[in-house]
């Protein structure tokens, strides 16, 4: 028999490693970056060993830069589309494979989520070739066989191709969760609504979504957290540009944190986004706990 | 579940918890003791400390033979001299932007491996920043400082120190395409001032044939500034950095002259400004249009005879000095020159093991025997050593001479010292050459914004506005 207090010890020694690093390497780094918000520091140069308080300098200078307010629009509509497209895709894909007896279920289910066991950086050079500009690129080969001239995807549609590259590889993610809410649907219920002469347009609307409320929420909040953050498949792809037209705000902080130096307004863009995402996140848990 | 039910399979008494973890710790502390302990370092016959240093270059397939030639030979010969000192490489990110910001990343945390090649525009910044080592009191001493070409001994010098090696060098100019020329008979002369590069330009289109590349806008990085903009400024007459009053000049008639050359370009169509916004930049233009001949002129340095088109280079040309021809860049005043970049080269972080120890791998660096042997495999660049061709005949002759040929240019050419605050003019520029090709802004318009961003980033008492 384990004492009340000998419990309060095992859980504080399985729990203190885990906040340990939670602390080390999450909340330390982020107080640190707002603190640094506050300051000019520079990463090379002088200001990176002498820097001043400065307030809210760095924050009035962001909210006012045209090139900031882009990035945080952009950043907003990726979010948008890619929650969009990937519900729309994870749903169906996951309504496809929740069927019993589906022949060649298991192989169709490994061939969904292979992308999300690849990383980002590979799935962006895999995507880089296949949009690549001029005769050589994949697409344009394929598009070249029916007639098309090639297309330069990533200079006449950047935001586009990168939003539709990202479908691709987290469609699986929502497919997973979908379908373990979609499973979990007892079949009785179902059974009982095609009896009552329900379509399959009602028992998706009225009775699997709404049944699966959480899990479609609980995905919202993820990806939409991972979209706002998103960085290393835009950055490989495109490095926000042609010109700042991919510049999503994950982009747009490393630019002015690693390629112009600018600690201090780095973490200021940083905070700012922290902010967004924690305002949407609050949202998220809202609207899930009025709906549980 | 009450707390004075028995946990299911919870039998593990507190104290044999306690341990469990104890030993767990004391074995992973045991475990990093002992894979430190079994670092490899060079043989320790004079009975000191063997130390192993890290030597940090662009992971480049030629640079990185040439690196591991001459780190197999010093490691040999700090043996054969029973000195406890051997270097280990570290290949940092290919492409200059992300090398950069490596380089920058690890001095601002204090990880700078001990030796690291630098590009010239980001020493007197790291420098400013305390992330480098002095090297004058070692070059002072230096037998082959007397061999150095002054004006690159000069041109080393930050605030009066060496925080690099003087010696690395290239020359830059426009590098064209001769044969394109002379296919769609264009007359291959010269040109003396911007009408006559603009004149040669509109030639080339009306051939069907891209004139253009100059490097411009954030893609590029570094090369925007050290391939492009800084030769454009230089060609018009009046100051960059104040040396009266340590000061960059942000704003003055020859930056807006320079915008406006960018400007014209664009407008016309002259610049291949697509290809400047692609995340790659010198892809699309020096390894696939320039080679293919589909893109005229393209700017750069020596490198580019090996490097970018050499036979083990990117993108080879057949026939390179037969279809490759070098013009000076054009100027205001109908002069026309050849611009010396110098600075850069391997440099010692501030918390290196041993500042003696990589030393001695510089000097090993820039021993004739060692950049001679490393020559037959890649030369990237003329020497800066006066006597270099005596010591090893063979550069005499090595690509096309054309090594050779450019030191000619060290003592006439213009050059540009590197100062603090460097880095953030290139990005600024970047940034300002980006909104004028894409026709966002007026070349008054850029300027003005460069301006203002400088006085920002750099401190109002750090800029002239002429």
């Amino acid at each position: 028999m384990i004492s009340r207090r000998s419990e309060r010890t095992i859980l504080a020694l399985f729990l203190g490693p885990a906040v340990l690093i939670v602390l080390i390497f999450t909340i330390f780094p982020a107080l640190w970056a707002m603190y640094v918000s506050f300051t000019n520091r520079a990463l090379t140069g002088e200001r990176s060993v002498v820097y001043e308080f400065v307030g809210m300098a760095n924050y009035v200078k962001l909210l006012t830069n045209e090139i900031f307010l882009h990035s945080i629009s952009l950043t907003l509509w990726y979010t948008l589309w890619t929650n969009i497209g990937q519900f729309v895709l994870g749903l169906a894909t996951a309504l496809f494979l929740n069927r019993a007896n589906l022949w060649g279920k298991t192989f169709l289910l490994a061939a969904v989520v292979l992308p999300m066991v690849i990383p980002a950086v590979i799935q962006s050079l895999i995507w880089s070739s296949m949009l690549a500009m001029g005769e050589y690129g994949t697409l344009n080969r394929i598009i070249g066989l029916l007639g098309f001239e090639p297309v330069m995807w990533l200079r006449e549609a950047p935001m586009i191709s990168v939003t539709l590259v990202n479908f691709w590889n987290n469609s699986g993610f929502a497919m997973i969760l979908f379908l373990a809410g979609l499973e979990n649907i007892p079949r009785e219920v179902i059974e009982a609504a095609h009896i009552d002469g329900a379509s399959a347009w009602q028992t998706l609307t009225r009775i699997r979504l709404p049944l699966i409320r959480y899990v479609i929420l609980l995905w919202l909040l993820l990806n939409t957290l991972g979209c706002l953050g998103v960085f290393d498949l835009v950055y490989t792809l495109t490095r926000g540009g042609p010109g700042n037209s991919t510049q999503l705000v994950g982009i747009y902080i490393y630019d002015q944190s690693f390629k112009f130096y600018e600690l201090g307004m780095g973490s200021a863009a940083s905070v700012i986004l922290l902010c967004i995402s924690l305002v949407i996140g609050l949202i998220y848990v809202r609207v899930l706990r009025v709906t549980l | 579940m009450g707390h004075n039910q028995k946990i299911p399979g919870a039998s593990l008494s507190r104290r044999n918890m306690l341990r469990l973890m104890a030993t767990a710790s004391g074995a992973a502390v045991l475990a990093a003791c002992g894979t430190s302990a079994g670092t490899p370092a060079a043989g320790d016959a004079a009975g000191m400390e063997p130390i192993e240093l890290t030597y940090m270059t662009p992971d480049r397939e030629l640079g990185q033979k040439v690196d591991q030639m001459a780190i197999a030979s010093f490691n040999a010969r700090m043996k054969k001299e029973g000195k406890p000192w051997s270097v280990k490489g570290v290949p940092g990110p290919a492409t200059d932007n992300d090398y950069n910001t490596k380089i920058n990343v690890n001095a601002g945390a204090g990880t700078l491996p001990d030796i690291v090649s630098l590009g010239a525009s980001v020493v007197a910044d790291l420098a400013a920043g305390g992330a480098l080592a002095d090297l004058s009191g070692h070059i002072a001493k230096w037998d082959n400082y007397a061999h150095i070409y002054p004006v690159l001994k000069e041109a080393n010098l930050i605030n009066g120190k060496n925080y690099t090696t003087p010696g690395s060098a290239s020359t830059f100019t426009f590098f064209y395409r001769k044969d394109v020329l002379a296919k769609n008979n264009i007359k291959d002369v010269q040109p003396n001032t911007w009408d006559d590069f603009y004149g040669m330009c509109d030639n080339i289109a009306k051939a069907g044939v891209a004139a253009v590349c100059l490097p411009a806008a954030t893609a590029w990085g570094g090369g925007s500034w050290e391939e492009g903009f800084r030769q454009v400024w230089m060609s018009f007459n009046g100051e960059i950095y104040s040396e009266s009053e340590s000061k960059w000049v942000v704003s003055s008639p020859g930056l807006l002259k320079a915008l406006t050359v960018y400007q014209t370009l664009a407008k016309n169509k002259w610049l291949t400004v697509d290809a400047l916004l692609n995340p790659n930049p010198w892809e699309p233009t020096k390894y696939q249009m320039f080679p293919k001949g589909e893109l005229a002129v393209v700017t750069g340095g020596d490198w580019q005879w090996t490097f970018d088109w050499g036979p083990t280079g990117a993108t080879p040309i057949e026939g390179l000095f037969d279809k490759v021809g070098r013009w000076q860049f054009p100027s205001e005043d109908g002069k026309p020159f050849v611009f010396v970049g110098t600075g850069g080269g391997p440099a010692v972080s501030a918390k290196t093991k041993n500042l003696d120890a990589a030393w001695a791998f510089l000097e090993h660096l820039s021993r004739p025997d060692v950049a001679c042997e490393a020559n037959k495999v890649y030369l990237g660049g003329p020497s800066g050593m006066d006597n270099f061709g005596e010591l090893c005949p063979d550069y005499k002759t090595q690509v096309g001479g054309k090594m050779l040929e450019a030191t000619s240019f060290f003592n006439t050419g213009k050059i540009l010292r590197n100062r603090v605050g460097e880095s953030k003019i290139v990005d600024g520029i970047c940034r300002a050459t980006e909104d004028v090709i894409t026709l966002k802004s007026t070349p008054e318009e850029a300027m003005t914004a460069f301006a203002a961003a400088m006085k920002d980033s750099l401190g109002a008492d750090k800029i002239k506005q002429a």
